[in-house]
């Protein structure tokens, strides 16, 4: 629970945000998409996020850093990718002809092994304890960056599950930075303006909404308030975009080539919210936590995401796009080297990988590595706060320069004794 | 041959635990009942001889033995008539298990071995396709043959036909394949999914392989074409993006007439919940026969399967870390009528072709953990999989 706001504010806000939903505007003219000449205007300095969280843990062995025929090698072969020399799981062979697009990160030594703190833990960077909770990275960029000239949302969360507006990952910044999230990559129920309401009476109950909320937010305090109008105001501009997260008009080719999954058509809803400008883009998958049949869920699982996730870099590169947006796929943290008795693995921290790409990263790049069997990184490794640092920089942010202003205490954007991965830097 | 009678059954003993440095998928006794071979969770053939310091107890009559026939682990029609008039077993355990050297040549993992019903052969699949065949005697035997690609990746499974005439073999391309015992491509068919298991009917013209649904489907590869379907969809479960895949064996009992299916009837995936499960269909009609499940979610899957020639099964389950059993089963009953709790997550079971004693590849302890555990050298240990090796009181 934000400590800015009561639960029955909570209430309160997803009661008005419904109501407001209930009168949205009729779908704008503009479609699902940009036009080509708003995309090259977007562009031109608009940079974006795409944030894939694979909750519950991937194994690195069996996706970005086999160790094939080692002793926790497991059953899998590895594939060679576009990047001469570097060689993923062979169930990720979609993955594999983007790989001169990605920047692998191999040596991330983290140090929570824990779902239920490590999530977090790893959202927020995990910088030093100052007594306050640290934004999630979608909500920091939605902080420092804003939304784009599309006026979209500027964090957007697709996932399985439920939805609506997520204020817990905004931390210190306060609720208006959280996440609109779309559950099963559906819009909020009554978002859109339903048919039997005319457009006359819509704005009839626009006006009246206006009047209760400004009652409302006499009352209240203005922090929370401006979010609930933020929000509002921003969701506006989604509802106008409805063909965005409507799959079942999308060509069947499409479709396919993202994988008719869960996580295929969330990252083809996340692709067009890309191209119609939201700002950060976060897609969840869960059931990673393979503590059983560890080879044989992987098995099912990394070849969907592999598809997906490939089919999103190849999208964006062509058009355009990637050369603006940072494109981040990962976990808490990686599994044990060590098989279980149940031939699963467990969560493993000490050495695992992350992929990237876009915007201000090293294409074909491979930083770091493991040791041969793959238990430990070689060098010191980098933490999850070196990371932030090294995404707000691919940003065009300079985390040692900028910082938060928590009501007059500054704080900085990521751990203060870590740096940008300078090799995984374009 | 033992009493098995709830009057008078008395439980299998455990006579040694025999270390072993790596994981082990799978353990068979050969024919002729000298060798243990097991596959690792590494290119590896591990491998034992069997030496006996006193000679065993008389066998079980064969006439015992009629109502069921395992074919995958039917040792008892080859096995060699054991001595009259053995001394009753001393305390100190009368079998030893001698390592040999590995074998090697295999990638990844070999999950799948079997042996000649006749002749002192080997043959392996792992889980990069490799399919090969050796000797399994002598220090280091070299490959009589051997093909790279037999499958495009993991081979699932892999039979023999009664006659020793043909293999079979599954795997995650999709593939089951026919081959000649001298490793010549019979025949292929093509499945929808990802084919977990395949065994040999006890005529040896038809096979009976399931995939990660579980459709299991009766096919006579002669004529390449289906005999009869078998609704097995139990063992799948869509779990988010997860198919959980439960389904782990096929075997033929009863003189061909049932068949067994066996894995785990999966809750959820990822941390992998469900129940051991067992399922007996009538092979002439298809329609399911008897439906068993052993456990709780935590318990996890059946993972392999012997016939004893006394008219039972010795089944072994392996479940979330630390939870394996050893259970006897008579076919017509609805509970085992032993079960054994005290070994981690069971892999393999194998009877011994005198029908006296059986091993079980399972687990060390505490094989799970997360975090940083390390030896007092500060070595990153790996986990093991002692075999057990039993005794079955006469």
């Amino acid at each position: 629970m934000n400590p800015l706001c009561k639960p029955w504010e909570h209430t309160t806000s997803r009661r008005q945000f419904l109501g407001a939903s209930a009168g949205a505007l009729a779908f704008g003219a503009l479609g699902g998409l940009v036009s080509p000449q708003a995309a090259e205007a977007l562009r031109k300095k608009e940079k974006q996020v795409l944030f894939v969280w694979l909750d519950g843990g991937m194994s690195q062995l069996e996706s970005w850093d086999p160790k094939p025929n080692t002793e926790f090698g497991g059953p899998f072969r590895t594939i060679k990718t576009t990047v001469p020399g570097t060689h993923f799981s062979e169930l990720m062979p979609q993955s594999a002809k983007q790989a001169h697009r990605l920047c692998i990160v191999r040596n991330l030594c983290t140090k929570d092994n824990a779902h239920s703190s490590g999530v977090a833990r790893i959202q927020r960077g995990d910088p030093k304890n100052r007594g306050v909770a640290y934004p999630y990275f979608g909500s920091a960029i939605a902080k420092l960056m804003g939304p784009t000239a599309s006026k979209l949302p500027p964090y957007v969360w697709v996932k399985p599950g439920s939805g609506g507006f997520k204020t817990e990952d905004a931390g210190f910044l306060g609720p208006k930075y959280g996440s609109l999230a779309f559950g099963d990559g559906k819009p909020p129920e009554d978002l859109l303006r339903p048919a039997a309401l005319t457009a006359d009476e819509d704005d009839e109950r626009n006006e009246l909404r206006e009047m209760l909320n400004q009652r409302y937010a006499a009352q209240r305090r203005p922090a929370f308030t401006e979010a609930s109008s933020y929000v509002f105001d921003t969701a506006r501009e989604l509802m106008k975009r409805a063909e965005i997260f409507d799959t079942s008009k999308m060509a069947a080719k499409e479709l396919d080539r993202y994988g008719r999954t869960e996580i295929g058509q969330h990252m083809l809803i996340a692709r067009n919210m890309l191209e119609a400008g939201v700002r950060f883009v976060k897609v969840n998958s869960y059931g990673w936590d393979t503590h059983g049949d560890n080879f044989n869920a992987h098995a099912s699982l990394v070849p969907k995401f592999d598809r997906a996730f490939a089919a999103i870099v190849e999208d964006l590169a062509v058009s355009g796009l990637l050369e603006q947006t940072l494109v981040i796929a990962m976990s808490e943290f990686g599994r044990t080297p060590r098989i279980n008795g149940h031939v699963g693995r467990d969560h493993w921290p000490e050495a695992w990988s992350i992929a990237m790409a876009g915007c201000g990263l090293k294409a074909g790049a491979v930083v770091g590595a493991t040791n041969d069997k793959g238990t430990f990184v070689k060098d010191a490794g980098h933490d999850i706060g070196a990371v932030f640092h090294t995404w707000f920089n691919a940003l065009g942010i300079d985390s040692k320069k900028v910082e938060y202003n928590n009501n007059s205490q500054p704080l900085p954007l990521a751990h203060d004794d870590m740096a940008p991965i300078k090799e995984a830097l374009a | 041959m033992p009493d098995q009678s709830a009057a008078t059954f008395v439980p299998p003993k455990e006579l040694k635990m025999f270390p072993c440095d790596r994981q082990l998928a799978i353990a068979r006794f050969s024919p002729c009942g000298n060798f243990l071979a097991a596959g690792a969770l590494e290119g590896t053939v591990r491998r034992w001889s069997v030496v006996e310091k006193r000679k065993p107890a008389p066998a079980p009559a064969a006439a015992a033995a009629a109502d069921i026939d395992l074919l995958d682990d039917a040792p008892k029609k080859a096995a060699p008539k054991p001595a009259k008039g053995a001394k009753p077993p001393p305390e100190e355990s009368p079998v030893e298990l001698v390592p040999l050297p590995h074998l090697t040549g295999c990638n990844g993992w070999v999950q799948n071995l079997v042996f000649h019903p006749k002749e002192k052969v080997l043959y392996v699949a792992d889980t990069w396709g490799k399919l090969l065949a050796t000797p399994y005697e002598g220090d280091m035997p070299k490959p009589l043959w051997e093909n790279a690609a037999a499958h495009d990746g993991w081979i699932r499974r892999l039979a023999v036909s009664p006659d020793g005439q043909h293999l079979a073999t599954c795997g995650r391309d999709q593939f089951v394949r026919i081959w000649t015992t001298a490793g010549k491509l019979v025949t292929e068919h093509r499945a929808p999914e990802d084919v977990f298991a395949v065994t040999f009917a006890p005529e040896g013209k038809l096979i009976a392989f399931a995939d990660l649904k579980g459709r299991v489907t009766l096919w006579d590869f002669a004529a390449k074409k289906p005999v009869r379907e078998f609704d097995a969809s139990v063992f799948h479960k869509l779990s988010r993006l997860q198919d959980v895949a439960g389904l782990r064996l096929l075997a033929f009992t009863d003189g061909g007439k049932s068949l067994l299916v066996g894995g785990c009837e999966p809750a959820g995936g990822g941390f992998l919940e469900g129940a051991p499960a067992l399922l007996r269909f009538d092979v002439a009609t298809g329609k399911p026969q008897s439906d068993w499940r052993f456990g709780v979610a935590k318990d996890g899957f059946v993972l392999d399967v012997a016939a004893h020639p006394g008219g039972y099964l010795i089944l072994v389950t392996s479940g979330q870390p630390g939870n394996g059993k050893v259970m006897f089963l008579r076919p017509g009953e609805k509970e085992p009528f032993f079960t054994h709790t005290a070994l981690a997550n069971c892999h393999s079971v194998t009877l011994h072709p005198d029908a006296r004693r059986f091993a079980v590849t399972a687990m060390n302890k505490a094989s799970n953990g997360n975090g940083r555990q390390l030896t007092k050298d500060g070595e990153y240990p790996g986990n093991t999989s002692p075999v057990h090796l039993f005794e079955i009181p006469t």
